[in-house]
């Protein structure tokens, strides 16, 4: 069995992923250092010609290569932790960069679970923009005084970049983006389902990630045109205040 | 004695700010700077530590003192770049000499411009800067110079007051920047750094700018509070039906969203109706809804947040009630959240638009809400709502919707009112023996054209007209009145009216959907004389009244003179109107027709 599954994720990245790549890398070794096994993912999702060539340098021959026809980022995430080794799985996406002791420290966490609740999915203690914007935020674990579900009805707090147990994944599959409609925020509509299927999020403390923000980021694209996170019945008016108190059915 | 979490919090931020305590009060003693190793490199420390050597002795100038026991160098510094080349550049005389002008804070725990904006006496108060307010009486006082936003918004919600919000935020950023300057955050904040050589600069919003969630933007938060305060409006309760409109008082009588609750409320527990008032408030006029239907007002719950935040969170709102149907009764701040959220709604709701006749313009133009919304939404919404079958077919026409799209156009009939009582035939007395009264009402405007009434008046001088209502108009739109012309000013219930003194109504609007007021003088017996406009052919006919085409006074003349000249026929033939509308618009055809259009069979999960 492999403890941890590690997935970068590529579609028209280059040489902007030769950092992302390097931290991942750093942040893999601390994790087996510290006797976690990690299995490395770079998953290709429906990659530009260039990006393929990139991944596909000699340098990157350590990680498997998974060539992904979806066309969005959960969708691929479904799809590759459908064949992932790993009790846990972390994603990268190729721009962004990891604090060398996320995975470690992440996995300490994760494994020793919490009480009362299915398991733990973990998010980094701060989240940095750099490059375009520059921007940090503490993260919030929702058992904090300050946490309120009310908060969810506009802003998320949790990015995708979390490590969570592969059956969170599987128990609430990331949704597509459908920005046509104007619906999109998987990473925030996966942490209000799990929330609410008792996975309980939290913090790891000393650990940061580091969000690249140019010009062109799907966040971006999303914030642009307006989208809103789908609607969920965990949001109903007289579900909500229940979200984060790890009641679940089963 | 043992130290308390706040002692060590003021422990904690006293190494922040890297400084001992000045040695005394006695003037002109240095102060000793201590030389500090921190995550940042030994460029920022040696520049913070040069900036610290600039300081003035303590016990020179009492203000400057106390700022210095909490200024954050390495805070301060990171904001203030044109200082970071500066030699001599001592931070804190900077600072004080901005005063309430300052733009960087002197410590993370304190936003020079927040406080202001909260407190705005203290931009011309006694002291030379907001800070030193601040430390003096403010914090006693429980101001808030915290840079987090929405802190009073969000802190009911945390079961809080807004102070222990607060110390709880400080804690967290203190210890965090503790962390970040001598800790494993910032070993591995650099560690980063040295992968990506950008992140360095992030170090800056790291250092002199970590914010909390979800204390990041006063909009949000207020708006997430203001959701909450609606929830409690309506008790924690989904609703089956959601009426989302302008404002409670918008005319006299039911009118459409109370036909609606009134009619479904046969149907499903009224409790589960829920209103939401969007541009205006006020109070609902008495027997609107039925008992039990729940009304938010919700301009007033979200006055102040900015309109993008306020479209976002009456999306948010509404989804979270988990209606069977959801409709826009010309609420304008719902319509306007249709542009950028109107697809990601109907996703999710069975979303329906309520249109009504057209207004025409001062111009001659028309505006309305059909014309602005229908070709841009009905591909997604479920349906279309209009109040006359002229409406719907001049949408189908004007837009040639094929057969299969025109279902999804349906007209809610009004239900006549069955509770308003035949007036007694010749209550009034033969009019040989008084002069024949007219009744007209309606507000003195373009649409309801009273100055046809008049040129009537002036035509049938041997009749007394009275009117109704009130000029919505600037200026003098009736112009001098003819004797026989009565202003009897505005009412509140057509039930007020003394109809036994009527022998006629009169009816001359130039465009409408099927009004209120023709459904209640259908009611009533007495001889309706109607403009034959919109959807008031849907109610009138030749065979039970007077419908007439046209604005020539000429024909209204006419169709009066028939009336008076014999009264008992009139009655018959009013009486008749009564009788087949009464069977042409029942409130259970009307219950039945809305339920199925509006309710599913059972509750949503």
């Amino acid at each position: 069995m492999t403890d941890l599954t590690l997935i970068v994720q590529a579609h028209n990245e280059t040489v902007v992923a030769g950092p992302t790549m390097r931290s991942a890398d750093i942040a893999v070794e601390a994790a087996r250092a510290r006797g976690y096994t990690v299995q490395t993912i770079i998953a290709l999702d429906r990659a530009t010609p260039a990006t393929t060539a990139y991944f596909n340098q000699p340098r990157y021959d350590h990680w498997e290569r998974v060539i992904v026809d979806e066309g969005d980022l959960g969708a691929t995430r479904n799809t590759v932790i459908a064949r992932a080794d790993g009790d846990f799985i972390a994603c990268l996406d190729a721009d962004d960069i990891f604090s060398e002791n996320w995975l470690s420290e992440g996995m300490d966490v994760v494994t020793a679970g919490a009480e009362g609740f299915r398991g733990v999915i973990a998010s980094p203690e701060l989240e940095v923009l750099f490059d375009r914007n520059l921007a940090s935020t503490r993260n919030l674990e929702q058992d904090s005084p300050l946490f309120t579900p009310y908060y969810l009805y506009l802003r998320g707090y949790y990015d995708s970049l979390c490590i969570a147990p592969r059956q969170a994944h599987l128990d609430v599959p990331y949704s597509r983006r459908d920005i046509p409609n104007g619906l999109a925020y998987q990473d925030f509509q996966f942490a209000i389902e799990t929330m609410a299927r008792g996975w309980k999020h939290v913090i790891v403390k000393d650990t940061a990630i580091f969000k690249r923000r140019r010009d062109t980021s799907l966040v971006v694209e999303s914030s642009a045109r307006r989208a809103i996170v789908r609607s969920l019945p965990e949001m109903a008016i007289d579900k909500v205040r229940d979200l984060a108190k790890g009641r679940f059915d089963g | 004695m043992a130290r308390t979490p706040k002692d060590l919090l003021r422990g904690a931020r006293r190494r922040l700010s890297g400084d001992a305590p000045p040695a005394s009060a006695v003037s002109g003693t240095p102060v000793e700077v201590l030389a500090e190793q921190t995550n940042f490199g030994p460029m920022v420390d040696a520049l913070v530590e040069r900036a610290r050597r600039n300081q003035r002795d303590a016990g020179l100038d009492a203000d400057y003192d106390l700022v210095r026991e909490s200024f954050d160098h390495y805070h301060y510094l990171y904001q203030a770049k044109e200082l970071q080349e500066e030699p001599d550049a001592d931070p804190i005389r900077h600072f004080l000499r901005q005063g309430a002008k300052a733009r960087y804070s002197p410590t993370a725990d304190f936003h020079p411009q927040k406080y202001l904006r909260r407190h705005p006496q203290h931009a011309k108060g006694p002291e030379r800067s907001p800070y030193l307010e601040w430390l003096r009486r403010g914090r006693a006082a429980g101001e808030i110079a915290d840079p987090s936003d929405g802190v009073t918004a969000l802190a009911p919600l945390l079961g809080s007051e807004p102070g222990e919000v607060v110390e709880t935020i400080s804690e967290l950023r203190s210890d965090l920047q503790e962390r970040l300057r001598h800790g494993r955050l910032g070993e591995v904040f650099a560690r980063a750094a040295e992968v990506e050589p950008l992140i360095a600069v992030a170090w800056e919003r790291a250092v002199s700018g970590t914010q909390q969630l979800p204390f990041r933007n006063e909009g949000v938060a207020r708006a997430a509070a203001a959701i909450h305060a609606c929830h409690e409006d309506l008790g924690f309760r989904r609703a089956r039906l959601v009426i989302v409109t302008r404002k409670p008082r918008w005319g006299g009588g039911r009118r459409l969203e109370g036909h609606l609750a009134h009619a479904l409320a046969r149907k499903i527990d009224p409790r589960d109706i829920v209103v939401i008032y969007t541009d205006d408030t006020g109070e609902t006029p008495a027997d609107r809804f039925p008992d039990g239907v729940r009304e938010v007002d919700f301009l007033t719950r979200f006055r102040g947040i900015n309109e993008d935040t306020q479209l976002h969170a009456l999306v948010a709102l509404i989804r979270s009630l988990y209606a069977d149907a959801v409709l826009n009764l010309n609420s304008r701040l719902l319509y306007q959240a249709m542009k950028p959220y109107g697809r990601a709604l109907a996703a999710s709701e069975n979303l329906h638009l309520v249109f009504f006749c057209d207004e025409q313009q001062a111009l001659g133009h028309w505006e309305g809400r059909g014309l602005r919304w229908f070709y841009p939404a009905c591909d997604y919404v479920a349906g279309i709502i209009t109040d006359s079958e002229h409406q719907r077919r001049e949408l189908i026409d004007r837009y040639g919707v094929s057969d299969e799209e025109a279902a999804r156009i349906q007209v809610f009939h009004a239900p006549a009112d069955a509770s308003i009582p035949l007036v007694s035939a010749g209550s009034a007395g033969s009019t040989t023996e008084r002069r024949p009264v007219v009744f007209w009402a309606g507000r003195f405007d373009r649409q309801k054209r009273p100055d046809i009434v008049v040129e009537v008046a002036r035509r049938m001088p041997d009749v007394d007209f009275r009117l109704w209502g009130e000029k919505v108009l600037k200026g003098d739109p009736l112009g001098e009145l003819p004797e026989n012309v009565e202003l009897a000013g505005p009412y509140d219930r057509f039930a007020d009216l003394d109809l036994g003194e009527a022998d006629a109504w009169l009816y001359t609007a130039a465009w409408d959907g099927v009004p209120s007021m023709v459904l209640e003088v259908a009611m009533t017996g007495v001889p309706l004389v109607a403009s034959l406009v919109g959807g008031v052919g849907e109610v009138v006919s030749a065979a039970d009244a007077w419908p007439v085409e046209g604005e020539d006074p000429a024909a209204y003349v006419a169709a009066l003179r028939a009336i008076l000249a014999d009264p008992d026929a009139a009655r018959a033939k009013a009486v008749a109107l009564r009788e087949r509308v009464l069977a042409e618009r029942t409130e259970q055809a009307y219950a039945d027709a809305a339920a199925a259009l509006l309710l599913r069979p059972e509750a949503r999960a």
